[in-house]
């Protein structure tokens, strides 16, 4: 059993934290024997203030801002929920939108907390681990060139219809042309400038797009765009080990 | 009082001239009544920054059909470039024929988003555009000629003569590359010819192009494209040699697995797994020797 606790350390200067205090133990059964894919069940408890609060829970190599693998039920009054997770290895990331939402960007105002890495191994059935959710007070995005030096990746920027830089996209990175599973990078939200940077892995042939919105193909209204030179197929985009491949611009249309 | 509920004030005040409270899902039931005025408003409503209300509007036109068509012809002379973008996107996914004349005048206003009128004019399929799409091949904004393109692939292989002549001016290099993109993307072999020459900047797009067409009278070509200087020209032949599953480009490919480049030599690899259908390795960026992953899922 893996036991989750989130406690409340109150309001420190000029920013409201919250910190979760995740505990969980780590127990391992003593006879030795093996159940493979049995899963944990995640208990815990969270403060007050994030009743209503949601745990996001990502496979290792997950992108964070994509869908997660498993949601936790909203937090309780008392602060508790339950998950049940199979071992492996997770980041944890713990959101409460002022909206209710369980999915979409985190705004302005909502509370975030860094992801955490943990695993759960066979037979293990408790975690102690604390996350620390501020709450988002800025859009504001910063790339210092120094990101950008020695660094394998794609930059450009996201503009409109009107040429005008689009704030708040997210530019999404596939390492397949159908461009339909998830992607394998995803970028920061688009400053007031409309750059983005994305840094990969490795050199080699991507697909790219740009939306403001996550989740399932684009819907009617959504901000949408993808990197092409005009051909029915996406064009790839090829990046240099340590090199960035720049000026990748990307135009957003509404879809109707 | 939040942004949203503020925008919201303002197109209903906009919308009722400050005399009436009426508000979208009224427009809405008055316009599928064929209340003209209340038709009309949908339309100014298209321009919205209150995005909910624009999508509503959107769906009440389009869900309309055919009854809405004349107001949506009105907006496409609004001089809201949001309302003219929204009205050419639903006459042509309405397949609206009686909008092409207007669709068509609109691919000259650079101030009216004409992107989205050559993307209705390829939905609807109009023939009599064609002219005019492939003088847009020519236009110095590019989402312009990017939508041109799709149209005209879109509207079929009828549509490849006269983009062909684009395809020797050599000079004009950008809708040189435009006309390369129609072609290879129909798969018109009388392109074939007027590809193999092609010098310059657009020497990778004719390569892709003549690797789309796939024709066996481009392998002389592409064969010469795979030591080229410029790597992207290498990496666009590597890809196409693939693409037109000719055994004879075996060794060229199988040398390509020592170029400089690692991209090239990714795709070289990719190619000859197509070619002699074994798996194929190459050199990475580290050394190792790996399987190219597969682009297709």
């Amino acid at each position: 059993m893996i036991r989750w606790t989130f406690k409340d350390p109150g309001v420190r200067a000029g920013t409201r934290v919250l910190i979760f205090a995740i505990a969980a133990a780590l127990l391992v059964p003593g006879c030795g024997s093996h159940q493979p894919s049995r899963p944990a069940t995640v208990t815990g408890t969270v403060t007050v203030s994030l009743a209503d609060a949601l745990v996001y829970i990502y496979q290792e190599g997950d992108d964070i801002f994509g869908p997660a693998r498993v949601i936790s039920e909203p937090t309780a009054t008392d602060g508790s929920f339950s998950l049940s997770l199979k071992p492996g290895k997770y980041l944890a990331v713990a959101r409460k939108r002022v909206s209710g939402e369980s999915a979409g960007p985190v705004l302005i105002g909502d509370y975030r907390s860094e992801p955490v890495a943990f695993e759960v191994s066979q037979g293990q059935e408790k975690v102690v681990l604390s996350m620390t959710a501020v709450i988002k007070v800025s859009n504001e995005k910063a790339f210092p060139a120094s990101a950008q030096e020695n660094a394998t990746g794609i930059a450009g920027r996201v503009s409109d219809a009107d040429g005008n830089p689009v704030e708040g996209t997210r530019v999404h990175v596939y390492d397949h042309i159908q461009m339909s599973e998830r992607p394998k990078y995803v970028s920061e939200r688009t400053g007031a400038d409309g750059k983005y940077f994305v840094p990969v892995k490795r050199g080699g042939t991507y697909y790219l797009s740009a939306r403001d919105r996550f989740g399932g193909p684009p819907q009617i209204g959504d901000l949408f765009g993808r990197y092409d030179e005009g051909t029915v197929d996406p064009s790839g985009v090829v990046v240099r080990k340590g090199e960035v491949t720049g000026d990748v611009d990307i135009t957003v249309h509404k879809v109707w | 009082m939040d942004l949203g509920l503020i925008s919201t004030v303002l197109i209903l005040l906009m919308l009722s001239g400050c005399s009436s409270n009426e508000d979208i899902s009224t427009l809405i039931e008055k316009a599928h009544k064929g209340d003209d005025r209340a038709g009309r408003k949908l339309v100014v409503v298209l321009g919205s920054a209150d995005r909910e209300a624009a999508l509503a509007a959107y769906r009440a036109l389009i869900e309309i059909g055919a009854g809405s068509q004349p107001w949506l012809m009105t907006g496409l002379k609004s001089g809201n470039a949001a309302v003219v973008e929204a009205c050419s996107a639903a006459l042509g996914s309405m397949g609206s024929k009686a909008s092409v004349p207007a669709l068509i005048e609109l691919l000259d206003h650079a101030d009216k988003r004409p992107y989205a009128a050559a993307q209705a004019l390829g939905e609807i399929g109009a023939m009599e555009a064609v002219p005019h799409l492939v003088r847009a091949l020519s236009s110095r904004d590019m989402e312009l000629r990017k939508a041109a393109v799709r149209a005209l692939v879109k509207m079929g292989p009828e549509t490849a003569g006269p983009v062909l002549p684009l395809l020797s001016r050599g000079e004009d290099e950008v809708s040189q590359r435009a006309g390369i993109r129609v072609i290879g993307e129909l798969g018109t072999r009388a392109g074939v010819e007027l590809l193999i020459p092609v010098t310059g900047a657009n020497r990778d797009a004719a390569a892709w192009a003549l690797g789309r067409i796939g024709d066996r009278r481009g392998l002389n070509a592409l064969l010469g494209a795979l030591s080229d200087e410029r790597w992207p020209v290498r990496r666009q032949a590597a890809q196409a040699l693939g693409s037109l599953e000719d055994p004879e480009a075996v060794p060229a490919l199988t040398a390509a697995l020592d170029d400089p480049e690692t991209v090239v030599r990714e795709w070289a690899a990719r190619s000859l797994e197509v070619l002699t259908g074994q798996p194929v390795l190459y050199v990475d960026d580290g050394g190792n020797q790996v399987s190219p992953y597969n682009l297709y899922r």
